[in-house]
């Protein structure tokens, strides 16, 4: 049997490090991800005391959130996206302006 | 220590390592496998958990981010990198961290203490059944609500494509 504590402990670890990430990385797809990790640990520790108190609401509320997450990655990297595009044109066509 | 206790050690070791790797990799290529690693040791985890609905969920979503982020991996693989964070700023996230890690491990130190409890085997819970006549029961409107988000999400993510690349066909 694997006590409560392990998932707790594991899943505070993994939202730290997501949290260094989005906090120390300039980097828009690495805060995403980072992000992500810090939600992913929060369905953990829910589906963890899902189990403990023997029903299956946080597991549907983990469902919910890893969902969300999904949305939010998606919309983030598609602004990151066109933001990317259109900084690039930008700056091929100063350099063009430049030659 | 039993089985499930090194297996669950073990898992924990791949989701941590892969976490590090999204976090601390410049590339954004080994990121995204780092990531994708750490994905797939929440599933195991999940599965040990007795929810294989929410592990199955986990893989679907971590499938669906790869393959959202591989146009972004493209464009940031072309693009220069960004100026590092500032002496200070790493200072206050650090300590950021740190007071938030004393909070978390003293309170469920508390817990350990107090309650302790352990994870019972229940071949019933968690099945795909159950969680769905939950899911289509008690919680159908949080499922309408959250496919309306989804929809949502898809049409501005369309637009905003599409937006960009009516642009750059009238520059062209």
């Amino acid at each position: 049997m694997i006590p409560i504590t392990h998932f707790a402990y594991l899943a505070a670890g993994l939202f730290l490090i997501g949290l260094g990430g989005v906090v120390f990385r300039r980097s828009m797809l690495a805060v995403l991800m980072s992000a992500q990790l810090m939600l992913a640990a929060v369905g953990l520790l829910l589906v963890a005391y899902s189990r403990w108190w023997g029903n299956h609401e946080g597991q549907i509320f983990a469902i919910v959130v890893a969902v969300i997450g999904v949305v939010q990655l998606v919309v983030g990297v598609a602004i990151g996206h066109r933001l990317g595009s259109t900084r690039l044109a930008e700056r091929e066509a100063g350099e063009g302006e430049g030659t | 220590m039993s089985g499930a206790e090194l297996v669950f050690l073990v898992f924990a070791a791949v989701v941590l390592a892969g976490a590090v790797v999204v976090v601390r990799v410049e590339d954004a290529r080994r990121a995204t496998w780092g990531f994708l690693t750490a994905f797939g040791g929440l599933a195991a985890l999940h599965v040990l958990l007795s929810a294989p609905v929410v592990a199955g969920v986990h893989v679907l979503v971590a499938g669906a981010m790869v393959g959202a982020m591989a146009p972004a991996v493209a464009v940031l693989r072309a693009a220069p990198r960004s100026r590092p964070p500032g002496r200070w700023a790493r200072v206050i996230g650090g300590l950021g961290v740190a007071v938030l890690a004393f909070v978390l491990i003293s309170t469920m130190a508390r817990q350990y203490v107090s309650y302790g409890a352990d994870l019972d085997a229940d071949q019933e819970f968690g099945a795909p059944g159950r969680i769905a006549a939950d899911l289509f029961g008690r919680h159908v409107v949080t499922l309408e609500v959250l496919g309306l988000v989804l929809v949502v999400a898809v049409v501005a993510v369309v637009l905003g494509t599409r937006g960009s690349r009516a642009g750059q066909e009238g520059e062209g």
